[in-house]
């Protein structure tokens, strides 16, 4: 079956090479992954975000009661003790020859990704090759071109690998209803948790539930949900093993992620509670960092949920709770960059491609997966220039809340031919 | 044939767009001064909470040194009186007129010398910015994001140069419970920005901007603000206002 799904994701791939347009996209994605090495050779070696990975596998390796000493790296390591088995192969190179290495890997992992994007777009709607070939390509290599991707590319940043996990995982958890394959995408959508907690807010909507107007109104499936929670829960537990062994690691964990106190940085980061705590900042309110972000979570984890749970929608209401998961965590975290949305263009472009051609709210999808893509760094220009004055990079979080508005109205609003369109 | 030459031509023009925007970058790896002989620098005091400053830096706290007479909605002044370098050093000497109103600055001025390390070489001892108040230098040399972050400077400080160059200084003092933070963001030219001094929770107990705000930056936060005004306002009409 592997080999199978390997055989249609290569003859996939040729067939979205005939297209002049995906070739393009290859080429400005060759370029992207040039003028990131280019750049890292000559001026970012010292300065990227990969070098907290590589420094953090290498302690890990050998001095792992200190893997939180933040002195010990450029800036602070905060993710799972875990996440850093993923880098240790790198760690067998010197730094420059790993970073190269993975810069290369991301760009197949990129490749993989709209594989794997396609395959999700076949189990929604087996037909949607023969109604929309070009669409999907267009779609796929606007994905390729976008400006994120080099960012991606010049931090050594993991996102690509976290948005691979989170499709996979999609892709096994909707393709069939098998006990043992919802297990699976679970532990792999907890292996990207683990990498890099992006995708931590992802896990109430694998709850099966759904409570709405429509037939059949209430319905739960417990053993589904259980065996779902168990997959995702499992790699992150083995986390607590380490914690159990090196209790000092626990405690360096919970420093820099919960109690400790890091100071406030002015920056660009468009999330909603990044440009709350820049404004009382400047203003000099007093403010807790954590409570603001806990409020802000909770408020849009809240909202979501309870729109995911009355959701009029019968079928793959996963992808919605996938995408209101990604959306509150950039709405709520500290630190939302533009490589972030890496992890939410995927997303919109599914859903984009698999609503019905005339449904009025798939405008705003596009108009944000646009804007994601192609406009969003712009913006981080501006910011640079308007600072001094005014330090709100405000755009993109109003283009991630209308983002998030659109998906809660899109689960409950009666979409005209939808079922329809799906099963001709 | 021709479809691939324009893919290769596109690629090749991308590549060489790419070189062009490093030669700056690689030239401004020489340090040097980012302000001239004769500029003025003014920062004003937004807040200053004189009765916390004194229980923890005792009653003398302002009585001396770049914080003398500071005190709420006052300013200081500088004048850039002259830069010069020598094989190791870059120096910088300053006339500087304590917090005041403004009025009385052309009366007591006092003369301050500086200088840095070139960092054209390795230095094998840190490098300490001040001993007391206000902690942190009012001017780097430039480019000033990479010269801080290589500068051995004390553990005590935190160099934060993804976005903003930013210095973070935690400091403890005797007799005082809390831990004490300063936050100071320079600008591309080497200057103090913004400085905070602050206790927990954003408890801030010295707050001190520089003056002037570029004139690009009044230009795009006006622009950035009228256009989204206008966008919503056109979204409005359209969805609320339509005209029959």
């Amino acid at each position: 079956m592997v080999i199978k799904l390997i055989k249609e994701m290569f003859f996939s791939f040729m067939n979205f090479w005939k297209e002049k347009i995906f070739k393009i996209s290859i080429f400005v994605q060759i370029s992207y992954l040039l003028v990131a090495i280019i750049l890292f050779l000559l001026f970012f070696t010292e300065k990227n975000d990969f070098i907290i990975f590589y420094q953090s596998a290498r302690i890990f390796l050998t001095d792992i009661n200190n893997l939180y000493d933040q002195t010990k790296y450029l800036w602070d390591f905060r993710y799972f003790p875990l996440s850093t088995m993923f880098f240790l192969p790198f760690t067998f190179l010197d730094f420059n020859t790993a970073f190269i290495y993975f810069s290369v890997f991301s760009f197949f992992i990129n490749i993989l990704i709209i594989l794997i994007m396609e395959r999700i777009l076949i189990v929604l709607n087996p037909n949607i090759h023969n109604r929309d070939k070009k669409r999907i390509i267009k779609y796929f290599s606007f994905y390729l071109m976008g400006v994120p991707n080099i960012l991606n590319y010049i931090y050594g940043q993991i996102n690509l690998i976290i948005t691979f996990f989170m499709l996979l995982s999609l892709l096994i958890l909707i393709s069939r209803e098998k006990y043992l394959l919802q297990f699976l995408g679970s532990i792999i959508l907890g292996i990207s948790i683990i990498i890099k907690p992006t995708s931590i807010l992802l896990i109430p909507f694998l709850i099966s539930v759904k409570i709405a107007r429509t037939k059949p109104k209430f319905k739960f499936e417990l053993t589904k949900t259980v065996i779902r929670f168990i997959g995702v829960i499992f790699p992150l537990s083995l986390n607590i093993i380490l914690f159990l062994i090196y209790p000092k690691l626990w405690e360096g964990f919970l420093a820099t992620n919960i109690t400790g106190t890091n100071p406030v940085a002015l920056n660009f980061s468009f999330s909603l509670t990044k440009i709350i705590i820049n404004l009382l900042w400047v203003h000099n309110i007093p403010f807790n960092q954590l409570v603001v972000l806990v409020t802000i979570a909770l408020i849009f984890i809240i909202i979501g949920f309870i729109f995911y749970i009355i959701r009029r929608l019968n079928q793959n209401s996963l992808i919605y709770g996938f995408l209101l998961g990604m959306l509150i965590m950039l709405i709520s975290y500290y630190d939302s960059w533009d490589h972030h949305l890496l992890n939410i263009t995927p997303l919109l472009i599914i859903i984009i491609l698999y609503l019905p051609k005339k449904e009025n709210l798939k405008n705003l999808f596009q108009r944000s997966f646009y804007f994601f893509n192609f406009f969003d760094l712009a913006f981080v220009g501006l910011w640079y220039l308007t600072y001094p004055l005014f330090p709100y990079n405000f755009i993109p979080t109003v283009f991630l809340i209308i983002t998030f508005y659109g998906t809660c109205k899109l689960l409950v609003v009666k979409i005209q031919n939808y079922e329809i369109e799906v099963n001709q | 044939m021709i479809f691939k030459k324009k893919i290769v031509l596109q690629f090749l023009l991308l590549t060489f767009l790419v070189f062009l925007t490093f030669i700056p970058v690689i030239k401004a790896q020489e340090f040097y001064w980012g302000i001239n002989k004769g500029d003025i620098l003014i920062w004003s005091c937004s807040k200053c909470d004189d009765e916390q400053l004194r229980k923890i830096f005792g009653n003398d706290w302002n009585s001396h040194g770049l914080f003398q007479n500071l005190s709420s909605g006052k300013k200081m002044k500088i004048e850039i009186k002259d830069l010069f370098s020598s094989e190791n050093k870059l120096n910088i000497s300053i006339l500087f007129w304590s917090w005041d109103h403004g009025n009385e600055w052309n009366k007591k001025s006092f003369n301050l010398n500086y200088s840095y390390p070139r960092l054209n070489m390795s230095i094998d001892k840190f490098f300490d910015f001040y001993s007391s108040l206000p902690y942190i230098p009012l001017i780097f040399p430039v480019p000033i994001g990479e010269y801080i972050t290589f500068l051995n400077s004390n553990p005590n400080y935190d160099v934060d140069n993804r976005v903003l160059p930013t210095i973070n200084f935690q400091l403890k003092i005797n007799n005082f419970t809390q831990t004490i933070f300063i936050t100071a963001i320079f600008n591309g030219m080497g200057v103090l920005s913004w400085y905070k001094l602050y206790l927990t929770n954003n408890n801030v107990l010295i707050d001190i901007t520089l003056e002037q705000v570029p004139v690009v930056s009044i230009l795009s936060t006006t622009s950035l603000l009228v256009g989204f005004s206008i966008v919503i306002f056109i979204y409005l009409r359209k969805k609320y206002w339509r005209i029959e």
